[in-house]
Formats: structure tokens, C-alpha cells, sequence
């Protein structure tokens, strides 16, 4: 469904001067500096996937969206999305997709959120009865039917973004751009809207790319994920996997029928927890080998491999290339 | 120029309608709203007052004409004033505009309509100012023959969509400039001389109302006025009318050729 | 007292490193100024192209009176239009807050917060073209005339300035005061109409009510001679800015008491 082959994007920064002088100078014979925001990037997405996008700021991962969803275009590379070039911004393709930014509503501000649904409604061509239809089920999802029509400013951050999602999803997109839609919220409207997207995603089979700072979102949101770092993708594919490939290390936890056999130390790093507990660190290319001599322990009572949080995974990678 | 659909239509008037509930969001204050503009008409028209002793004609205008002038253009000035958009502008230089990219809308149709909805607001409340005015000047109101009358509101209308194409053509400089404060400027002191607001055209000396009738200006304010007061033949009328389309024409395609460029710019670095 | 002339000289320095730079806008800047005063000396030529006297002020006069109505208004720009105009906007910013918290009366920073420099620039213009008009055309006044005259100049900021003063601090009321931003440009504009175009009510409600007559006229009068009664009006007018002034210090804490009750 979207097809990113070779895609590189390079802005022209305007660099201006620090006194009178260079300014002056600058106005008339003006200077560009080019910044690499996205270099031979390829990738493709089925329908109905869910993929995270992450990375640092300034990664590239802003960039990568508005340049899928038409509004930037790319300096090279070949862009596909359901077929169309998305920057030609043909209506046909612009009525199957939709854009949440966190930050930038698109709900006017004065009044309830349900004229904006209305304005909507006209510019998707949205028939009557499918739009209330969809109002109803999406309020009801979102758990706020009574507030359609209280003026935008008077609602909470947390419920002004659920309107900013329904009012995105009236036309049933089939590709949804994310771009930080949990910023800035509460812990509970972020769970809400975690979950609303999950749901939405099996059962309309949209296609959503996510790109947040939350790892959490990313987490427990999407399957796939791709990791994009100083303008080049790093990872493409599970989550799982991503633990096995930047994080080196596991920890074990053991208890034993009696004592800890001073032996276990030869693995790995021990933490003696108690007299028959312990925690152990090892090399994650050690795991199996070390599961398999410590099953031929007799005293072995349970071992427990300990879940490297996806964040502790990203952040040990990135910090080897020292970039955050 | 775009067939209208019936669905465009549509958005117009959700656009409209959105932008009408807005506005009355805000409890303009009609007291205040009156009094801007009664204050200036007072010192304006005590002025052409005390010239006009002694005199029944001043340059073609008889003080009636003068005093009916000067309240028009007071009433439709706000309405009419081609100035720099800033909703357009901050959508641009925010980045508020992605929102409006990714929808299939014509971005130049869809503010005219704010705009619109807007200036409904105003011409209600105008409504009711020039009921005042007419009672407060009644001696002095000129009122035109019903003819005149219905090719006046036609020029007005005329006059609001060009007015609003100069607006949007001006207004997304800020596709290359993030300052455009001297542009405003430049529009306020230029506006009301150009547009008659400030004393009607016909009063300046020739050479500089000749100038002047070479740029759009004098057809947003001036010529309706003038259509109104019958200081204008027919033919006149309907030749003024044809420059005021001309003019709208020429505004729309800039505006729409300006619009592709501008879009092309944003599309390579903005966003 | 020394404090306060100490503060208002950092205030000043800082303006002058920040605000002035000479860029297109400022340039910009002051070719529009020149514009809208050649614009309105227009007006009144054009205006006089079909009478003598505006029911007896000559030509000369007027273009008098709108000179220094425009020196007035560049002095008002100076010192206090960004500051007032920008009261609504750090209130609702909050950046408000950061100044309620300085050891220094209230009103006071913010009326010299920011000293703009560029109509300094602009000045002599106007000031070249009285003092043309004042040497071609024979008018004698006295030393005491010319104090009087500065008196009266300053009457009048002090006016301009509590009026802005009075109406800017509704912005603690309202969001959204254009109207009456727009309301007190406009009728400041008008300061420079001559006088005599009043008469009777009108006359009074412009002279001891809504103040225009004692802004421009007032003082052009030491000078050219033309109002009647003028010590009188000047009396009057130095009580009445006094009122207005200490009128604007209250509304303002009055508001601000509201406002730091009712907090964000």
C-alpha cells in the first residue's frame, strides 16, 4: 500500500548573520546551508499494518510523514501510497487519508466540536446517515457523547484530542498518520486513546503510522516498528526483535532448593538476592547455553528471564551512537 | 474558474455557518462598535459643515450627497477593506495550513467563505447603525431611486469579492516573508486614500485621481458611493462595473497563480 | 524619586541596543509616517482648495495644528502606544506575572517598558514644518506664550497617555478590546481638526469631556492665538490630566486586584 523506495529530502536553511554587517549582506546575496533530513530511505506497508516510527528529534521521522501524506516533496526517490504520487495531493487521494498532529487542531476553537464534524462531513462528502452513524460510534468509543457540543475551548487537553481524532477519522481514512498524538496528555487519556487506536486498527483494518517519544506508545500500539536515526532507518521490523539486536545483556533471576552454587557466577554477573536467590546478567548470545547447564543443575527450583522494557533496548542503542 | 458544485457550495455554507456561530462567540459590543464610527463621522462631517457655508456644491457634491457619502463609506470601509488576511498568514507561518493540505478544499474558496460569514456579522450590525444614522441625519440622507439602489448593493457585492481577492493575493506573500507587518502598513495608508474613504476621489487634483483610477481602489468604495448618489450615468455604471469584474479577475488568477508557487515553496521546505 | 529615573534610564539604554536597527522595516517605517502626514496635509489642502478659513483658521494654521498633532503623536508612540498596546497581551500570556513580582510600581514598568526610538527620527519634520510656518506667516507670541505652550504639550500626553491607560486595562476584562484600541487611534487622529468646526454642544462635549479640542488645539493656540479663553482651558486641562492619570491608576489596580484573586 505504501511504497518508499530510495527517498531522500534535503532542506535549504537560510543562514542568517550574527552582526549588522552579515545581515546586510546575507539580504542580497543570501546563503544556504543544506540540511540531510531523510537520506535513501526505503521501506513498504501493507494494508491494515500498524507501525511505529521512532527515533530522536530531528531524525527524520516528522519528515517522513508529511513527505507519505503529500504535504512536503521529496528531493529524490520514489514515493507511493495506494498508488498515487502523494504530493500531487489528487482529492481522490487525499479522501482516504488522514493527519493527526498533537499539537495542531484543526477544531475551530469557539465553537462545539460537532460544526467542525459537520464542516467535515461537507468537504469529505460524507452522507448523511453514515455520518451520524459515525459520530456515534466514535464518540461512544471515546466516551464523549454529551460533550459534542461544548465550545472547543472549554474542554479539557485530554478530551480536546479525542474530538481532533474524530473529526480526523469521520471519513474513514485508510491510511491515518500519527504524529505525537498523546503529547502532552494525561496518563489516563494517553491508556484511552492507546487503547481506541488498537482497536481501530483490527477492526477497520486502517493503516496507522505512529510516531511518538513515548516508547510506551510505540510499545503497546504498534507491531512493527522502525527505528530512524540522523536521517537513516536502523530498524524495520518487530518488536522483538529489537530487543534481541541492541540489547546485549539479560538478566535471570534463579532460586534454588538450597544455597547458590558459587558456580552460577561463572556465567555472568551475580546478585545474591537471599541465600537461595539471585539475579544474574549475562550475555544475550549466552541465553540458551546458559538455560541449558542450569536446567542440568539439580538444585535448580525456577528461572526467571527478566522482559527487557523496548525502551531500555532503544535507549542502550542509542546511546552507543551517542546521539540523544 | 472552478465549476461550483453543489457540494462546494456546501462547505461554503458550513464554512459560513461555522463562522458566523464564532463570531457572535464573542459579544461584540454594539455600543462600542458604534461608537467608532459615530465619533470620526461627527468630526468629519462638522468639518465639510462649516466649508460648506456659503455654498450649496463643492466639486459636483451637494452636502447632503457629501454627509450620505461619508456615512456609506464609514459603514462599508471595515467590510470592504482590502488589507492583509491574518488568518491566512498565521496559517501559513504556524504550520496551521498542513490541516487545511491534506484535505481535498480549495484553500482561496474556503477563506473567502470565512471571510464571508464574517463580514455578515458586520453588515447585520451595519444594518442597524445606518437605521441610526439615517434618524440622527435624516435631514441630510440622501436616498437614491430603486434602481439605483439595486445596482448599488450589486456593486458592493462586486466589491467584497474583489476586495477579497486583493486580500488573499496580498496576504500569502507569507510564503516568502515571515514579515509582513510593513505590508499592513503600507495597505492602511494607501487604502483609505485610494479607496475614496478619505474624501472622495474626484476631489484630488486631476493628475494624482487620474493615478489613482488606474489600480482597483476607487472601484471597492468610491464607485458604489457613487453609484448610489447618481453621480453616474448608466453607461458609466455599467463600464465601472466591467472594471470592477476586470479587476477581480485579474486578483483571482495572481492569487491563484501566486497560490501554485507559494504552495510548490512550502511543499519543498515548509511544513 | 531617583529610583525611578534611574530604572527608566535602563529601560531607555536597553532600547537602544534592541529596537534600534536600522533594517527594512525601518525604513519602511518611516516612509509610511511621512506618507500618512503628507496625506493629511492633502486633506486640508484639498479641503481649502474650496474655502478660505475653516471658520477662521487659514490654511496655515491648520497645517499648524496637524503638525503638531503628528509631534504629539510621536512622542506618545515613543514612550507608551507599544506598552499599552501590548498590556492585553501580557496579561493573557501571563507574562504579567513576571512583572507584579518586581519591587516597583506596576504602572510605571509597564508604561516604559519598551521605549521605541524610531519616531525620535520622524520628529523633526513636523517640528521643521511649524517652525516654517510659524517664521513665514508673522506670528508674534511672547516667551511666556512658549511656555505656556510646552505646558499645554504636556497636559496633553499626560491626557492621551491616561486615556490609553484607562482603556488598555479593560484588556483585564476582555480578551478581545480592538474596538477600543481602534476607538482611541481614531479620535486621535482627529485632534488635529481645527477647533472652530465646533460649535455650541459639540464644542463642549470635545473640550471637557472627550478631551480632543486640549490635545492639539489647546497648545496651537499659545502659539497661533486662536482660542478663546485659553489660560482657562489650560487650567482646566491641567486639572482634568491630573484626574485622568491618578482615574487610570485606579481602574488599573482595581483590575489588578481582580486579577491576581482570580489568578490564571
Amino acid at each position: 500500500m505504501i511504497h518508499v523506495k530510495n527517498l531522500t529530502k534535503i532542506f535549504k536553511v537560510n543562514i542568517q548573520g550574527n552582526n549588522t554587517i552579515e545581515v546586510v549582506r546575507r539580504l542580497i546575496f543570501p546563503e544556504y546551508k543544506e540540511v540531510v533530513a531523510v537520506k535513501d530511505i526505503s521501506f513498504s506497508i501493507n494494508e491494515g499494518e500498524f507501525v511505529g516510527y521512532i527515533g530522536p528529534n530531528g531524525a527524520g521521522k516528522t519528515t517522513t510523514l508529511k513527505i507519505l501524506s503529500g504535504i512536503l516533496y521529496p528531493t529524490s526517490g520514489d514515493v507511493r501510497v495506494m498508488g498515487y504520487i502523494p504530493y500531487k495531493r489528487e482529492t481522490d487521494f487525499l479522501k482516504n487519508i488522514s493527519f493527526i498532529m498533537g499539537q495542531k487542531t484543526q477544531l475551530w476553537w469557539d465553537i462545539a466540536p460537532i460544526e467542525t464534524f459537520k464542516l467535515n462531513k461537507a468537504i469529505y462528502k460524507i452522507p448523511d446517515n453514515l455520518f451520524k452513524k459515525r459520530v456515534d460510534e466514535l464518540a461512544n468509543l471515546l466516551n464523549l457523547s454529551d460533550l459534542l457540543e461544548i465550545p472547543v475551548r472549554k474542554l479539557s487537553l485530554g478530551e480536546r484530542m479525542k474530538m481532533e481524532i474524530i473529526s480526523a477519522l469521520l471519513h474513514s481514512p485508510k491510511i491515518l498518520f500519527l504524529d505525537e498524538p498523546t503529547l502532552g496528555l494525561d496518563m489516563f487519556s494517553q491508556e484511552s486513546i492507546r487503547k481506541f487506536f488498537i482497536n481501530y486498527n483490527k477492526e477497520y483494518k486502517a493503516t496507522i503510522i505512529l510516531t511518538s517519544h513515548y516508547i510506551h506508545d510505540i510499545e503497546k500500539m504498534a507491531k512493527r516498528i522502525i527505528i530512524i536515526n540522523q536521517g537513516s532507518i536502523v530498524y524495520d521490523g518487530d518488536k522483538s526483535g529489537i530487543i534481541d539486536k541492541f540489547s546485549k545483556e539479560r538478566v535471570l533471576r534463579l532460586k534454588f532448593k538450597t544455597e547458590v552454587p558459587s558456580e552460577v557466577s561463572r556465567f555472568g554477573m551475580l546478585t545474591l538476592e537471599n541465600k537461595n536467590e539471585c539475579k544474574l546478567k549475562i550475555l544475550a548470545k549466552d541465553l540458551r547455553e546458559v538455560i541449558k547447564h542450569l536446567y542440568q543443575n539439580d538444585n535448580i527450583i525456577e528461572i526467571f528471564v527478566d522482559e527487557v522494557p523496548l525502551e531500555y533496548a532503544i535507549k542502550e542503542y542509542f546511546k552507543r551512537d551517542s546521539v540523544f | 474558474m472552478q465549476l461550483k458544485n453543489i457540494l462546494k457550495e456546501t462547505v461554503f455554507f458550513r464554512v459560513i455557518v461555522n463562522s458566523i456561530k464564532e463570531a457572535s462567540a464573542y459579544r461584540v459590543n454594539h455600543l462600542l462598535s458604534f461608537l467608532v464610527i459615530l465619533l470620526p463621522l461627527i468630526f468629519v462631517l462638522s468639518l465639510w459643515d462649516s466649508v460648506f457655508t456659503g455654498k450649496a456644491m463643492i466639486n459636483g457634491y451637494s452636502k447632503s450627497a457629501l454627509i450620505t457619502y461619508y456615512i456609506l463609506s464609514i459603514l462599508l470601509f471595515d467590510i470592504l477593506y482590502p488589507g492583509l488576511n491574518y488568518n491566512i498568514s498565521s496559517d501559513i507561518k504556524d504550520g496551521k495550513l498542513l490541516n487545511f493540505l491534506i484535505k481535498p478544499l480549495d484553500y482561496l474558496s474556503y477563506n473567502f467563505a470565512l471571510r464571508a460569514g464574517i463580514n455578515l456579522m458586520y453588515s447585520v450590525s451595519s444594518l442597524f447603525l445606518i437605521f441610526i444614522f439615517i434618524i440622527l441625519f435624516i435631514d441630510s440622507f440622501y436616498f437614491p431611486s430603486f434602481w439605483r439602489l439595486i445596482f448599488f448593493f450589486l456593486s458592493v457585492f462586486i466589491a467584497f469579492i474583489l476586495s477579497y481577492m486583493i486580500s488573499f493575493t496580498l496576504s500569502i506573500i507569507s510564503f516568502w516573508t515571515e514579515e509582513i507587518t510593513w505590508l499592513d502598513v503600507l495597505i492602511d495608508i494607501i487604502v483609505p486614500v485610494a479607496t475614496g474613504a478619505l474624501i472622495p476621489i474626484s476631489f484630488f487634483p486631476k493628475t494624482f485621481s487620474k493615478i489613482i483610477y488606474l489600480s482597483p481602489f476607487p472601484y471597492i468604495l468610491n464607485f458604489p458611493i457613487d453609484v448610489y448618489l447618481g453621480k453616474i450615468s448608466v453607461k458609466e455604471i455599467l463600464s465601472g462595473f466591467l472594471i470592477q469584474i476586470m479587476w477581480l479577475v485579474i486578483f483571482y488568477l495572481a492569487g491563484k497563480i501566486l497560490w501554485s508557487y507559494g504552495l510548490k515553496k512550502y511543499q519543498a521546505s515548509g511544513g | 524619586m531617583r529610583y525611578y529615573f534611574s530604572v527608566f534610564y535602563v529601560l531607555f539604554q536597553n532600547s537602544i541596543s534592541r529596537e534600534l536597527q536600522f533594517n527594512f522595516n525601518f525604513v519602511l517605517q518611516f516612509i509610511s509616517n511621512i506618507l500618512w502626514l503628507l496625506f493629511s496635509l492633502l486633506f486640508f489642502y484639498i479641503v481649502y482648495q474650496h474655502t478660505n478659513s475653516i471658520n477662521g483658521w487659514s490654511i496655515y494654521q491648520t497645517f499648524f495644528l496637524v503638525n503638531l498633532n503628528q509631534f504629539i503623536i510621536y512622542i506618545y508612540q515613543m514612550f507608551f502606544a507599544k506598552n499599552i498596546n501590548q498590556l492585553s497581551e501580557i496579561i493573557r500570556m501571563g507574562t504579567l506575572d513576571n512583572y507584579i513580582i518586581k519591587p516597583i510600581d506596576l504602572q510605571f514598568l509597564i508604561s516604559f517598558r519598551y521605549i521605541d526610538l524610531r519616531p525620535l527620527f520622524m520628529l523633526p519634520l513636523p517640528l521643521f514644518i511649524m517652525i516654517y510656518i510659524i517664521k513665514t506667516n508673522e506670528h508674534n507670541f511672547s516667551f511666556i506664550d512658549f511656555i505656556l505652550f510646552i505646558v499645554a504639550i504636556i497636559m496633553a500626553i499626560i491626557i492621551r497617555y491616561s486615556i490609553g491607560f484607562i482603556i488598555g486595562s479593560f484588556a483585564f476584562l476582555f480578551t478581545r478590546i480592538y474596538a477600543l484600541n481602534a476607538l482611541q487611534n481614531e479620535f486621535l487622529k482627529y485632534a488635529g481638526y481645527p477647533a472652530s468646526i465646533f460649535r455650541g454642544v459639540k464644542e463642549k462635549i470635545f473640550t471637557f469631556i472627550i478631551p480632543v479640542i486640549l490635545i492639539a488645539n489647546l497648545p496651537a493656540s499659545f502659539v497661533l492665538k486662536l482660542l478663546e479663553n485659553k489660560e482657562i482651558l489650560l487650567l482646566y486641562s491641567f486639572f482634568y490630566s491630573i484626574f485622568l492619570f491618578f482615574l487610570s491608576r485606579l481602574i488599573f489596580y482595581k483590575m489588578l486586584e481582580k486579577y491576581t484573586s482570580a489568578s490564571s
